[in-house]
């Protein structure tokens, strides 16, 4: 048994790699052995982990991805608990359909992190790529649980189809933020892209910069949400975020929709401190 | 071991309800895919010492291959997503095919899932005939079990301007030319006048003699055109119907009101589960199975299948589309509806059936108090009108709940008791049902209910369709993993494996009708239809008709 | 129908005159110039060439042409028998690391089963046209489900036709006349004068020109538009001065008028078009199902969604029965996986494939694809496959389903139909991939591939 498990990335080539092995609870009961021999998939050909990444450790449960794993999809998929360092970037489909434990990323992701994500928390030091704990590609609903947070920004529909949980983008996010969502919350200290929160029936999308909001959501009132201040509150302490604040205290006009669905959704613009 | 030829099967205990054997140990001889009396004493022999043995399962009402399902199985890619099925690896190199579960499996996983349960015979219920073309091509794809549709004709605009204009000999020859057509079964009613009126613009029917456009198109006259045309062109099955009002309180009325209307004729029920609910709109549910059942069993024209709730995720596909409307108002589920052709409808709802939630449990309640209820086997089928219900993969727990009161009642402590007040099963049914009775609801009683004559016993002369189970105290692992299927004579199904997948039979019918009528079908295709008339019937199918009469 | 009955044998119960004067008519035949699927065109044939065609509109027309194909089999350059053809695509694909079996334009439902087997037991990534083409429909269907109907449900009830952003006369030239505005309907007396017509110009993407109204919406402003207009539908309608200042109230009017006539229809009908327009964004989808659900309440609506030729919608309603999913399905690791969003061509990109098996009409793969795909070990089968662009190591050419084969095809509006062949042909695709089946089942390794990997 030792402290943790390091996977250095040394033989990616020219395929992508799929590693829905490196979760960390998969990982925890297995041998160096064990875990070189689990499948992964070059390409859509069948390789073994040994043959992609060299693995140090065995039998932990927190695993560190020591190098940049942009090229490798799939990391901490499906994953229940234990914790995930990746020193680098990694692919698509990071934590996708995560239960619990932790992913702490210190580069960027790639497209459908924390895509139907239903516990535990997803952490971005970088930026995130489309569809950020989004729903799975034709499904219904997106995230039902957990918290990502992203220090960078994200690219389109972040928190699509939600149904659950918290979603916390520093910078900027794409168009339809929040597309769809049943339930939940996106908070986005940046500028919010085009068609935000269209289609959502209940959930906040909460924006501290700029965002055109829907001719299908209507104006309710301008005030200082009480919840906010609780959930900006948690997240500063929790995360050590740096929130000012002007934003925990602040007015933030308040939007309801969207009125194509059910309404009982809102976005919430912040005004001024 | 040869996959067809000979065989014999040696100890097992028999349980062939249809020739009056009840666990009787005795060898059953297989030659050239039928049983036989006797084999020479070399033949290849299957040692079934300490097994049951029982004829093939017989599915009467199943949702498996039409353009309905399919919709159902497009809507939901994130259930088949988590369920992957690898194809399974057959012996002599037999090419294979993966495919995927959830509650409506793909066509492939589909057959080899119910030849795993141990079924051999499998019907959907629901085709609309303008889309038979595809439940064909569905079904060919569905290996292994034996298989038809019923067509859908309770809700047909030229049937039902024939009704209006009296002419009922026309309506039963416009059904005998339509099964033909379809290469159908048997004939489906489903919610007779109520989808035809939905088109419409109407909600749905209120009652038995509400006009269903014209004042002479009602419910009831639907019903007995379609149940007479049935026992007169001697169809092997019954007019199979699907009442109105279906999933909403009090309508356990509407049920045995339709019943009555049809008193003295044979017809079959289906999913009596959905369609015993007492109480009244606005003023709550509670259980009218014990009123439902009760006319069953004093009527022995009638028979039924029950239409199980089992907990869990369920795909709710039916052509009663104001129902899935109405399911799809009240939950904000995802919704398909399609409108068929002047033929039928079509709706779709994702559904999951929680033991927390007081309908679900109740409807849960109903089904088990109709089976427990029943006092007749024969005319009380096992379903859950999968997906509808359930999947029908959930069989064998409902087999154990069928069987086992200690189980039953333990699931029964740990549903919601809300709506479950004055139920018979909350007050305590303590029949247990045997393994006859099981062989009954499963195979010896569906066969003979569709007219399979050579389905679902095991004598001289029936299909070798067999299912060898090893016995166990936990009837559900018992019914889930039978250790051998025999499909035809082919062992389908060794040591528990799938080994073998052959193609399966198409059940079908060629009742015969006054050829002049064609000439007014063809009139009405050319003036309403947008397929041309030459281009409807799918024309001749690989195996012969069953033979009506 | 069998296989190996002959082609005019097959067509016998569709003709009526039968051969006189040297030539042949073929009634009640199935065009797949569209999605529209007619059925019930007359071809007729002189010297195995289609000499005429009744009721075919230009787009079937072009489709029909003369019915003369090219048929060569060909190997690495040099001409080869069948069975030769076959072995070396049997070979190619059972030895590639990573194939690709992808359905172009112009196939049966009975070529695309075998296809999708072929696909299985390659562990093969299998593709269709429309991911390229209709996915964000597709996907948006599977989010939200739709409300919809047969052709013969609009034809006999429609009383409102919503024409969004389509003119059928250019895409689908007898959608007027075969399923509304014009016919007679059951429950419509007076066909086109029983009911109304509205145009919606979506951009450039115009409705027709003979429409009783008329409503312009900016390319940039449709699923706005859309969410307007459902929100007038249930009732929820936001007052202008509740709206943010910038938004053009005029939308909301149109919108909120447009809700208002659908709403009081008996019946009524949204037509659109899935088919790419350039004119055009992805995001109406959603919006078109979800409006038409909506008009569920206060009336009944169907959305009907217009598809392109050559047995598209064959292609989804096929590989979800195989599989449960449409298209993008996945085998690589034994059981499908859906992958909509990395499809055959994204994949192609990343050089993912060694070898892809094409079928279908060549010339109906997206023109990116087919350049990628010249990187790649390629086998052709189907219309036209040795006129490919991509330098197609082995190629069949086989007939057109339909014009040189019979089979099944779906009608964008999932009726399936007969085809009706009224020209013998080359090969048919489905015999060949029968071949091609056997030929694999006689290579040792394909037989494990999949089950390898499901390991």
């Amino acid at each position: 048994m030792s402290d943790e498990i390091v996977v250095t990335p040394h033989a990616i080539g020219e395929h992508t790699i799929e590693a829905d092995a490196i979760a960390p609870d998969r990982l925890a009961s297995l041998s160096q052995l064990e875990i070189a021999r689990l499948p992964v998939w070059a390409g859509g050909r069948p390789a073994r982990l040994g043959d992609i990444f060299s693995v140090r450790g065995e039998r932990a449960s927190t695993v560190r991805i020591d190098g940049d794993a942009t090229h490798v999809d799939g990391l901490g998929s499906a994953m229940a608990g234990g914790t995930l360092h990746i020193e680098g970037s990694a692919g698509r489909r990071l934590g996708a359909g995560m239960t619990g434990g932790a992913i702490h990323v210190l580069g960027d992701t790639g497209d459908d992190a924390g895509s139907a994500m239903a516990g535990g928390l997803l952490r971005v030091g970088g930026r995130a790529g489309d569809r950020l704990g989004a729903a799975r590609a034709g499904a219904a609903k997106g995230m039902t649980g957990g918290e990502i947070i992203v220090l960078g920004a994200a690219g389109s529909e972040a928190g699509a189809g939600a149904r659950r949980g918290l979603i916390v983008v520093c910078g900027d996010v794409g168009a339809h933020a929040a597309r769809g969502m049943i339930a939940g919350s996106v908070i986005v200290f940046g500028a919010a892209g085009a068609g935000a929160a269209r289609w959502s029936k209940r959930g906040t999308l909460v924006v501290a910069g700029t965002v055109d909001v829907e001719p299908t959501f209507g104006f309710a009132c301008t005030y200082r949400p009480p919840h906010l201040r609780l959930t900006l509150t948690y997240l500063r302490a929790k995360y050590a975020l740096p929130i000012d604040d002007g934003y925990i205290h602040g007015l933030y006009r308040r939007y309801s929709g969207d009125m194509a669905e059910l309404g009982k959704g809102e976005i919430l613009q912040w005004v001024t401190e | 071991m040869s996959a067809a030829g000979q065989l014999r099967i040696v100890g097992g205990a028999i349980h062939d309800p249809a020739n009056g054997v009840d666990g009787e140990v005795r060898d059953l001889c297989i030659r050239d895919g039928k049983i036989v009396a006797e084999l020479p004493d070399d033949a290849p022999r299957l040692n079934a010492r300490g097994m049951v043995v029982m004829p093939g399962g017989v599915d009467i009402h199943s949702h498996v291959a039409s353009t309905s399902v399919n919709q159902g199985r497009l809507l939901q890619p994130e259930e088949h997503e988590v369920d992957p099925e690898p194809a399974p690896a057959l012996v002599e190199g037999e090419p294979s095919y993966a495919g995927t579960g959830g509650t409506i499996p793909s066509t492939f996983t589909t057959g080899y899932r119910y030849a795993g349960l141990g079924y051999t015979t499998v019907f959907d219920a629901a085709v609309a005939p303008v889309a038979a073309r595809s439940a064909h091509a569905q079904l060919d794809d569905t290996p292994i079990v034996d298989s038809g549709f019923f067509a859908l004709l309770g809700n047909d605009d030229y049937l039902l301007r024939q009704i209006a204009a009296g002419e009922r000999e026309r309506a039963r020859d416009y059904a005998a030319w339509l099964l033909g057509a379809a290469g159908a079964y048997a004939i489906k009613v489903v919610n007779p006048g109520g989808v035809a009126l939905w088109k419409g613009g109407a909600r749905d029917v209120n009652g038995l003699d509400a006009p269903v456009g014209s004042a002479a198109v009602t419910p009831r006259a639907i019903l007995e055109t379609l149940a007479d045309a049935a026992n007169a062109l001697a169809l092997p099955h019954a007019v199979h119907i699907h009442c109105n009002n279906l999933g909403v309180p009090g309508n356990s009325a509407t049920t045995l009101e339709s019943m009555r209307a049809l008193s003295g004729r044979r017809a079959h029920f289906t999913h009596l589960q959905f369609h015993s609910y007492g109480g009244a709109r606005d003023a709550g549910w509670r259980s009218g199975a014990a009123e439902v059942i009760a006319y069953v069993n004093a009527n022995a024209e009638v028979s039924c299948d029950v239409g199980q709730v089992m907990f869990g995720p369920a795909t709710t596909v039916t052509a009663d589309a104001p129902v899935e409307y109405l399911l799809h108002a009240s939950t904000g589920r995802r919704w398909l509806n399609m409108d068929i052709e002047m033929e039928t409808g079509c709706g779709v709802v994702p559904y999951v059936y929680k033991e927390t939630a007081a309908v679900a449990a109740l409807q849960w309640v109903v089904g088990l108090e109709l089976f427990l209820l029943a006092s007749d086997p024969w005319r009380t089928v096992l379903s859950t009108d999968h997906p509808n219900g359930g999947s029908f993969m959930s069989y064998p727990r409902l087999i154990r709940l069928l069987m086992d009161r200690t189980y039953r009642d333990e699931q029964l402590a740990r549903v919601n008791p809300h709506l479950l007040a004055g139920s018979a099963l909350a007050d305590g049914l303590a029949r247990e049902y045997t393994l006859n009775e099981i062989a009954i609801v499963t195979r010896a009683g569906p066969a003979r209910l569709l007219g399979l004559r050579d389905k679902g016993h095991l004598g001289a002369g029936a299909d070798a369709d067999v299912t060898l189970y090893s016995r166990d105290a936990d009837t559900e692992r018992m019914f889930a993993t039978p250790r051998y299927v025999i499909k035809g004579g082919t062992l389908v199904v060794e040591e528990g494996q799938l080994r073998r997948a052959p193609a399966g039979r198409r059940l079908h019918v060629r009742p015969g009708y006054d050829a002049a009528i064609t000439r007014g079908i063809e009139r009405w295709f050319d003036r309403f239809g947008t397929v041309r008339f030459a281009n409807y019937a799918v024309g001749a199918l690989g195996d012969p008709p069953v033979p009506c009469g | 129908m069998s296989e190996s009955e002959s082609v005019v044998e097959r067509a016998r119960d569709g003709e009526s005159n039968g051969e006189s004067n040297g030539q042949r008519r073929v009634e009640h035949v199935t065009c797949l110039g569209c999605g529209l699927a007619c059925d019930d065109i007359t071809v007729v044939v002189r010297s195995a060439r289609i000499a005429a065609l009744e009721r075919a509109c230009p787009l079937g027309a072009r489709w029909f042409g003369d019915g003369a194909v090219p048929r060569a089999i060909r190997v690495a350059g040099r001409d080869a028998s069948i069975e030769e053809a076959s072995g070396a695509a049997a070979r190619i694909v059972a030895s590639a690391e990573r194939p690709l079996v992808y359905l172009a334009a112009d196939l049966s439902c009975e070529a695309q089963r075998e296809a999708a087997g072929l696909a299985s037991r390659l562990g093969a990534m299998l593709d269709s046209v429309s991911s390229a083409t209709v996915l964000p429909f597709v996907l948006a269907a599977q989010r939200r489900g739709r409300a919809t109907a047969t052709f013969g449900e609009i034809r006999n009830r429609g009383d409102v036709i919503v024409f969004w952003g389509v003119d059928p006369a250019e895409r689908y030239p007898r959608f007027e006349e075969r399923v509304a505005p014009e016919p007679e309907g059951m429950y419509v007396v007076g066909g086109r004068g029983g009911r109304t017509v509205i145009a919606v110009d979506v951009g450039d993407a115009r409705g027709p020109a003979r429409a009783d109204r008329r409503m312009q919406v900016a390319a940039a402003d449709e699923e706005r538009a859309l969410a307007l207009a459902r929100a007038a539908v249930v009732g929820r309608a936001v007052a202008s001065e509740a709206r943010g200042a910038e938004q053009p109230d005029t939308l909301a009017a149109d919108a909120a008028t447009l809700a208002d006539t659908l709403a009081g229809a008996r019946y009524a009908v949204i037509v659109h078009d899935a088919e790419p327009h350039p004119a055009r964004t992805d995001d109406a989808a959603e919006g078109l199902l979800t409006l038409a659900q909506a008009l569920n309440g206060p009336t009944r609506c169907a959305l009907i969604t217009l598809r392109a030729g050559g047995n598209r919608s064959g292609a989804e309603a096929v590989l979800t029965w195989r599989t449960g999913f449409p298209l993008a399905v996945d085998f690589a690791r034994g059981a499908p996986r859906y992958r909509p969003l990395e499809g055959a061509s994204r994949l192609l990109e990343r050089g993912e494939f060694d070898a892809a098996l094409i079928l279908g009409m060549p010339r109906s793969v997206p023109g990116a694809m087919a350049r990628s795909l010249g990187r790649v070990r390629c086998i052709a089968v189907g219309p036209r496959a040795s006129e490919n662009a991509f330098g197609a190591e082995v190629v069949i050419d086989t007939g057109v389903a339909g014009i040189h084969e019979g089979g099944t095809a779906v009608r964008a509006d999932d009726v399936p139909l007969p085809l009706r062949p009224s020209l013998e042909g080359p090969a048919s695709a489905t015999q060949v991939l029968r071949e091609l089946a056997r030929a694999l089942s006689a290579l040792e390794p394909v037989a494990t591939r999949a089950a390898d990997a499901a390991r």
